[in-house]
């Protein structure tokens, strides 16, 4: 990998993270006047994510301090919200979102305290918010379904109901993390979570019996099942499972359930890499072609390649690592990044399926228009929503580890 | 057994229409508005549509494919629901505060206003509800023209949306 060149990425990634934080805290999917001018849940967790690694401590907890006031009734985080917290969702339940809020705010909790964490961390800020996180605790807890012990939603990473309505391996893993995040805060505060500890053990046990399948070796995407109490669930409409490759396999590993080095993983991980890794372009695809839903056209998306260049890191491969996060190094343009890259042709393949079957909405044209006019279409590439602010976020979290690893200082 | 799970919003249907004539359009009315409320109060604060300019307008009706499949089941519109939506352009005729009121063009609408309106109020916006389009025939649009000029829009220009749009509104920041 190009160390200098990364090093640029690096700096410029910390630098778009900033100006894409709202005076109000959030982070936004896309800067203002592109496609996502908007706060979702799932983007803004990452980000917090990512400035937490960049060490910028006081954007995090802004980050945080905005979802956590955004927090519905329900105790439910939403799609999406506008600058000023209102609810602008217009998809249904994405559970995920919950945990992932809950495992930001807590590693946020770990890093204010650091080594010192007994007389450091940001303990009043975790307490200020503790009805929040017991809202957001019971929210999941009510999507549990209690003969799977597992957590049902409608969408999760992919925003894709089709394979993900039911037991979701990405929305699990969160999920749990999430759990697992709010007990540890609240052994920081004191507070009785031994209940909360029982339900994250049961969702996590379930996860690796329930999504993972030995014969494969690998984990598995999704346990489709329509409603969330369904009893027994192999009555209900969808039961079902699905079984194709998709990058948040990765997930259990990623939101540190087991271990980078468990086998079960490794062989996720090798399964993810021989399927999903885009032989023309290089980088990560999401998920198999034939699921046809790539907006632009099928190809490499730039954060989940740097995801998974994590595990490499993690248990020591340094090869792999270069390869993947080299990638994105490579991919960058004026050291910004796309949501993903596909080749022309893919994309006037894509444009084809979607005007045929008449469902190319009114606005997909603007994109469509900045995918053509971009510099690289020239060159044979479609840059697809360009920049999201992501795998900015995700490539900031990767390289430090990367260099924390493999770069003596 | 399995059929009637499904078929819940079927139900709903067939309550409101049996409820009419139980009780009378007014009463009806008024139930069909405090569910909507309701079921915002479990939502909280929220802006819904897609930003069109200064308007907002929602791409498809979200009870569209409801509507239809009780017609299906049922044969034509009941006439329970015309009265429904008459009552409402007659009382709305009337009202001094016309501006404020739903462009009703199904019984659905009164309810999807209701709970659009209350979560924009907590939000810190009024919603004007500028016009809608029935899910079952392009005729019969419905326009609150106080509305609409309040909005400084012309029916024009609310027709161009409404051609790939169910219904128009827009959101005013209260002061």
């Amino acid at each position: 990998m190009d160390i200098i060149a990364a090093e640029k990425l690096y700096m410029n990634c910390v630098k778009v993270l900033k100006e894409n934080q709202h005076t109000n805290g959030g982070f936004y999917a896309s800067p203002p006047g592109t496609r996502y001018p908007f706060i979702y849940p799932r983007d803004h967790s990452i980000c917090i994510l990512g400035a937490i690694s960049a060490g910028m401590l006081n954007e995090a907890k802004r980050g945080l301090e905005f979802m956590l006031r955004a927090q519905k009734p329900s105790g439910e985080f939403s799609q999406r919200y506008d600058v000023d917290g209102n609810d602008t969702s217009y998809k249904d339940l994405q559970i995920d979102g919950n945990g992932l809020v809950l495992y930001a705010l807590n590693q946020y909790l770990k890093a204010t305290g650091g080594l010192f964490f007994d007389s450091l961390a940001d303990r009043a800020f975790c307490l200020q918010h503790w009805e929040t996180i017991e809202k957001a605790v019971d929210f999941i807890l009510q999507n549990k379904n209690d003969e799977i012990n597992l957590i049902h939603t409608i969408n999760s990473i992919h925003e894709y109901p089709a394979y993900e309505h039911g037991f979701e391996i990405y929305a699990n893993s969160t999920c749990c993390a999430g759990l697992f995040g709010a007990v540890e805060i609240g052994e920081a505060l004191d507070k009785d979570v031994e209940e909360w500890r029982e339900q994250a053990k049961q969702v996590r046990q379930s996860i690796l019996e329930r999504l993972y399948s030995p014969r494969r070796r690998s984990f598995i995407k999704c346990i489709r099942v329509k409603y969330k109490s369904s009893d027994p669930i192999g009555y209900d409409a969808f039961a079902s499972s699905v079984i194709d490759v998709d990058a948040v396999e990765y997930a259990p590993a990623h939101f540190g359930l087991i271990k980078e080095t468990d086998l079960r993983n490794k062989k996720t991980v090798q399964r993810i890499d021989k399927m999903l890794w885009d032989e023309e372009l290089g980088g990560l695809n999401r998920y198999p072609e034939l699921w046809d839903r790539n907006n632009g056209g099928y190809g490499p998306w730039l954060h989940f390649t740097c995801q998974l260049s994590n595990h490499y890191t993690a248990i020591g491969d340094q090869d792999m690592a270069d390869k993947y996060l080299g990638w994105v190094v490579e991919m960058a343009h004026d050291n910004l990044l796309p949501e993903h890259i596909s080749t022309v042709e893919r994309f006037e393949m894509w444009l084809e399926d979607y005007t045929n079957a008449k469902i190319l909405r009114d606005s997909k044209l603007t994109m469509i228009e900045n995918i053509r006019s971009h510099p690289k279409w020239k060159e044979g590439f479609a840059y697809v929503t360009m920049p999201l602010i992501w795998p900015h976020a995700e490539f900031i979290r990767a390289y430090r580890n990367y260099k924390q690893k493999f770069i003596a200082d | 057994m399995i059929r009637l799970g499904s078929m819940l919003p079927q139900a709903f249907m067939v309550g409101i229409a049996d409820l009419v004539q139980m009780v009378g359009p007014e009463k009806t009315c008024i139930l069909l508005s405090r569910i909507g409320k309701e079921l915002a109060q479990t939502q909280g604060s929220g802006l819904e549509g897609v930003p069109e300019d200064d308007l907002h307008y929602l791409p498809m009706c979200p009870f569209a494919d409801e509507i239809i499949r009780f017609v299906d089941l049922f044969g034509e519109r009941p006439e329970e629901f015309k009265t429904i939506v008459k009552y409402v352009a007659e009382k709305e005729a009337m009202d001094k505060d016309k501006v404020e009121c739903p462009a009703v063009a199904s019984i659905l609408c009164l309810m999807h206003n209701a709970y659009r309106k209350k979560r924009a109020e907590m939000a810190g916006f009024e919603t004007l509800h500028l016009a809608s389009r029935p899910s079952i025939s392009n005729t019969n649009l419905a326009y609150n023209e106080e509305a609409i000029e309040k909005a400084g829009k012309t029916k024009e220009k609310i027709d161009r949306i409404l051609e790939k749009g169910a219904c128009v509104f827009k959101y005013v920041k209260k002061e």
